[in-house]
């Protein structure tokens, strides 16, 4: 038996690597999950790229897309005497158009917010205020894993819904693929805390290591050893797969276009690297990120400032690079057929707390993201904010599953039309918030700076 | 399996040279020999440490035998102190937990307490209060009853520092309570998430039939939102003696410290037991604790967890109902904890699992050490943080790097991922390669290393590629042989353009000999505990 391979020849199916622990070192953000179809597979054959972005901890949900109008405004401020969003003057709310949204409610943006403004004004971006699980729990664990799992009230499920949109999409022809989420809870997420300033070293460094001189016979070696069929043979060989694919791309360093600006810290650059496997046509088709860090049950921040409001800048800078260095011409833009959503396991408590803070609740805020979204618009019901309308007496209702957004995702823009089979037993509601068909507006990208002296 | 090997790789952080042979001396049949085992180690006090002690000795410790006020004194309060002293306290708690997974011979009281401050996982680097005040979680809380009583274990958790804060207790008021603690406290520390039965607790919730030791009025199946938000109640009031309210009897010493003027002193209803009001000071928070200590619900999540460590991802129900039903029996004994351990490691149970349990990086980092007999070292204090940096933060389990109190999952999904295995095997080289080192000065001395010397530990007479291959197999593994797939790569890697019995050249061995150690380290054999 010859063992003359040093290369291991990557997998025709399709697989997930779990990235997490390389980007460990940054507590507050981290890509969890990229799953790649076959490489030969032309990028803009089929369905968009799905990007999940987790808010892990509970978003406050009611102090992002905030009551600004109506008569919600005054049950809002009622409940948050201390940490309400103003309207007016220091870190007031931003204004956007509601479309008639709710007689019961005007909704406005945390200050923060602001990159993100101009998307929903061109039409790439649009909210679902009162999204997320039906189910009754306010513990994190549970609804997280209830979440990712896409079967609310049965953890017994065996694997997640974007491995199980994965395996049906008609297109992907994908045999064999790894369960991305009941690994979920592996490497650090963050409830609370800081974002780390951590740089990602990017998917550079992802080799063995070791002395160079043996590095190919070492990796002989454990393509040897890691070539039988149980778990531990599999995650062997998947490593090695995903060492070959990353280093054959050899992406080096990455320059965003479109002048797009990532927030430093772990977030930016994780979104940094998605942007740059996507750009690399090597068959990325979802990744999902943490940004943890919404856990803020003291001290959030009063008048559009402290705490939440880093968090929030963070993400809306940070998904407004993504988008924008996505966003170029002809057949550099990729954000026509990149959809990005986010969620969180839950809202939180209408009423402060007396720390300065906020407990667990239920309903919470997705934003959907993407060329394919049918933005600026404000998606669903308000279910209000009067005390016989709360959830328990408490929180924010649900008024839209979050099963129902991503229904209408992966039918509309994934193409795949066995959501039966993703959330098994569920009835969508179709919200329309996704473009049917191809995808095209007039190029957005910023003109190239003029470079004087460059001549040929 | 050998039983040496199961019981080395669950009950220890792997073998070391000469430890099974120790086991298997142990007495004339595997029954025997285990029991006797297990009964050692579950009295560290009577097991020597010298080689442990000579270790920490040289290390320098500053911190470990300092209370809580000393430390606050030293490390939180005091005025021009450099941030590394201020984090000594938890740094010297992390070095402390490397030294002795790898030195100590009480091997199971280590893998106790890494299970404990899993269980009750704080993420001491975001405050000074916490990482400060370490020690006092570590040794008093966690160390001091590893094998000892659970509720006395919870009590004292419930009235450190760290903990404290960590969960945000420290500022809850009435009024509005922070239920952060309060929440965790029964869904991660005592009746788990298992036990959850929703928000709103109906009026005629389930309840457990005939009396259950402890409760004094019917005992419900499971725990409601309501009892949540009742226990934050009690809490209120559960403070440390910081530098708020001076004049309110506060003394800034670090302290537990009731404050009464911030506790809910109305009634309650806690797990279907009533509180009347006006208790006595912390009274309602301890009857809290001593319900959730005696439920039954607690008894099963903390013998699930157990087994779950000892014997496998997924234990049999068997176990586990054994386990649960003597930690609920036995919940006032002082030596709960080890009654309940004796039943699990002695059992069929324990004897007949392996191969489906993967060593996390912490356990994976430590047997590797401990199978090539690594030389660990700490010096001062530098920037840099020892082990950290190195590519053993990379595999995902930095020590005390959870950040959610969860603490680290203990099921071989989360970290058979892409990124977690190739970051093992990277370790593996760079163990191998003695670049375990940390400082990124090179200036200055490393703040904390490992050094590894396999040619010198090799017999002189082994010199062909098979012997070599046979012998690390055996040293590492703790038995003579590996999987098929992995002899024969060792023995292909070895020799080179040799044959597998040819004399090899002092010098090829030499290059050679580490990089061969290093894949024995990678190979499927070694990740399963």
């Amino acid at each position: 038996m010859s063992k003359t391979t040093t290369q291991p020849v990557v997998s025709r199916r399709a697989f997930l690597m779990g990235c997490s622990a390389a980007i460990a070192a940054m507590a507050g953000a981290r890509v969890t999950n990229v799953a790649f179809a076959d490489p030969n597979t032309p990028d803009d054959a089929s369905g968009d790229i799905l990007i999940t972005v987790f808010l892990r901890g509970g978003w406050d949900a009611l102090n992002v897309v905030v009551p600004v109008d109506g008569t919600d405004r005054g049950n809002y401020v009622a409940a948050r005497p201390v940490i309400k969003i103003p309207v007016t003057g220091q870190g007031a709310a931003l204004r956007i158009n509601n479309n008639g949204f709710s007689s019961m409610v005007e909704l406005g943006l945390h200050p923060s917010m602001a990159p993100l403004v101009s998307l929903y004004q061109a039409g790439h971006l649009a909210f679902v205020p009162a999204a997320g699980l039906m189910s009754d729990t306010r513990s994190h664990f549970d609804a997280m894993q209830f979440m990712e799992l896409g079967t609310p009230g049965i953890k017994a499920t065996a694997n997640g819904w974007i491995t199980r949109h994965l395996a049906s999409a008609p297109w992907l022809n994908t045999p064999t693929l790894i369960d991305s989420l009941a690994s979920g809870g592996g490497q650090p997420m963050s409830l609370s805390g800081s974002t780390s300033t951590a740089a990602l070293t990017g998917v550079g460094g992802f080799n063995i290591g070791g002395y160079w001189k043996y590095s190919d016979l070492q990796q002989a070696a454990l393509a040897g050893m890691y070539s039988g069929s149980d778990w531990l043979a599999q995650a062997g060989k998947e490593t090695l797969d995903t060492i070959d694919a990353i280093n054959r791309a050899n992406p080096g360093n990455y320059s965003p276009a479109n002048r797009a600006s990532y927030p430093g810290g772990g977030f930016g650059d994780s979104l940094k690297m998605i942007a740059q496997l996507i750009k690399i046509n090597v068959g990325l088709r979802a990744a999902t990120v943490d940004l943890g860090g919404w856990d803020t049950h003291e001290h959030q921040g009063t008048n559009g400032g402290g705490y939440l409001s880093g968090q929030v800048d963070n993400l809306a800078r940070g998904l407004k690079a993504f988008f924008t260095d996505l966003n170029g011409c002809g057949t550099a833009n990729f954000a026509k057929r990149t959809t990005i959503v986010t969620m969180s396991e839950f809202g939180r408590r209408v009423q402060e707390n007396a720390s300065e803070g906020t407990d667990h609740g239920h309903g919470s805020t997705m934003l959907v993201l993407g060329g394919g979204v049918n933005g600026g618009k404000i998606y669903g019901q308000w279910p209000g904010l009067a005390t016989a309308q709360l959830y328990d007496k408490a929180d924010l209702a649900v008024t839209t599953d979050y099963r129902s957004v991503l229904s209408e995702i992966i039918t509309t823009r994934l193409a795949n039309p066995n959501v039966s089979t993703v959330f098994p037993g569920f009835a969508p509601t179709t919200l329309g918030l996704a473009k049917v068909g191809a995808v095209n507006y007039p190029c957005e990208a910023p003109r190239q700076a003029f470079l004087p002296g460059i001549r040929r | 399996m050998d039983l040496a090997v199961v019981t080395l790789n669950r009950m220890a952080f792997g073998p070391r040279p000469g430890d099974i042979d120790a086991f298997n001396a142990l007495g004339a049949d595997d029954t025997s020999r285990l029991t006797q085992y297990v009964a050692q180690q579950l009295a560290p006090a009577s097991i020597v440490d010298t080689e442990c002690d000579a270790k920490i000795a040289a290390t320098g410790f500053q911190t470990l035998g300092k209370t809580v006020q000393q430390q606050w004194a030293d490390h939180v309060k005091a005025q021009n102190v450099d941030y590394l002293q201020r984090q000594r306290p938890a740094i010297e708690g992390r070095r402390l937990k490397w030294l002795k997974a790898v030195y100590s011979k009480r091997q199971l009281f280590e893998v106790m307490v890494d299970f404990w401050q899993n269980h009750f996982n704080i993420y001491p680097w975001d405050q000074t209060a916490i990482f400060g005040t370490w020690q006092q979680f570590d040794q008093e809380c966690i160390r001091a009853n590893a094998l000892g009583n659970f509720h006395d274990m919870l009590v004292k958790v419930a009235h450190s520092t760290a903990m404290l804060y960590y969960l945000d207790n420290y500022v809850s008021q009435p009024g509005n309570p922070n239920e952060n603690y309060a929440r965790e406290m029964f869904e991660l520390h005592t009746m788990g998430a298992e036990n959850y039965k929703g928000t709103v607790r109906p009026t005629n919730f389930p309840v457990l039939p005939g009396v259950t030791p402890g409760f004094t009025q019917p005992c419900p199946e499971g725990y409601y939102d309501w009892d949540v938000f009742e226990t934050a109640r009690a809490l209120t009031g559960w403070r440390v003696s910081d530098n708020e309210a001076p004049n309110q009897g506060s003394t800034n010493d670090g302290s537990f410290y009731y404050r009464e003027g911030q506790h809910d002193k109305g009634q309650k209803i806690i797990l279907g037991q009533q509180i009347y009001p006006n208790a006595a000071a912390e009274d309602d928070g301890l009857r809290a604790l001593a319900w959730l200590s005696a439920h039954p619900g607690t008894g099963r999540y903390i013998a699930r967890k157990l087994c779950r460590r000892l014997i496998g991802d997924f234990p049999p129900q068997s176990i586990i109902d054994a386990a649960a039903a003597l930690f609920t029996a036995q919940k006032d004994a002082p030596d709960q904890i080890t009654q309940v351990l004796q039943l699990i490691l002695t059992s069929a149970e324990f004897k007949a699992a392996w191969g489906e349990k993967f060593k996390r990086p912490f356990e994976f980092a430590a047997s590797a050490v401990r199978a090539v007999s690594g030389n660990l070292s700490f010096y001062g204090l530098q920037y840099g943080d020892e082990l950290s940096y190195s590519s053993f933060d990379a595999m995902g389990q930095p020590v005390y790097g959870r950040r959610p109190p969860d603490g680290f999952p203990d099921v071989k999904g989360a970290w058979t991922n892409t990124t977690s295995v190739l970051m093992r095997w990277r370790f593996a080289n760079t163990l191998m390669e003695n670049d375990i080192q940390a400082n990124l000065s090179a200036i200055t001395k490393y703040a904390g290393e490992i050094k590894v010397d396999v040619v010198a530990q090799t017999p002189a007479n082994l010199t062909t590629a098979n012997a070599l291959a046979d012998f690390w197999i055996n040293r590492i593994l703790g038995r003579p042989t590996a999987a098929s797939g992995t002899r024969d790569e060792m023995v292909r890697f070895m020799r080179g353009t040799f044959q597998p019995t040819s004399i090899l050249p002092p010098t090829d061995i030499t290059d050679r000999l580490p990089r061969m150690v290093a894949l024995i380290l990678m190979c499927p054999d070694f990740q399963l505990k």
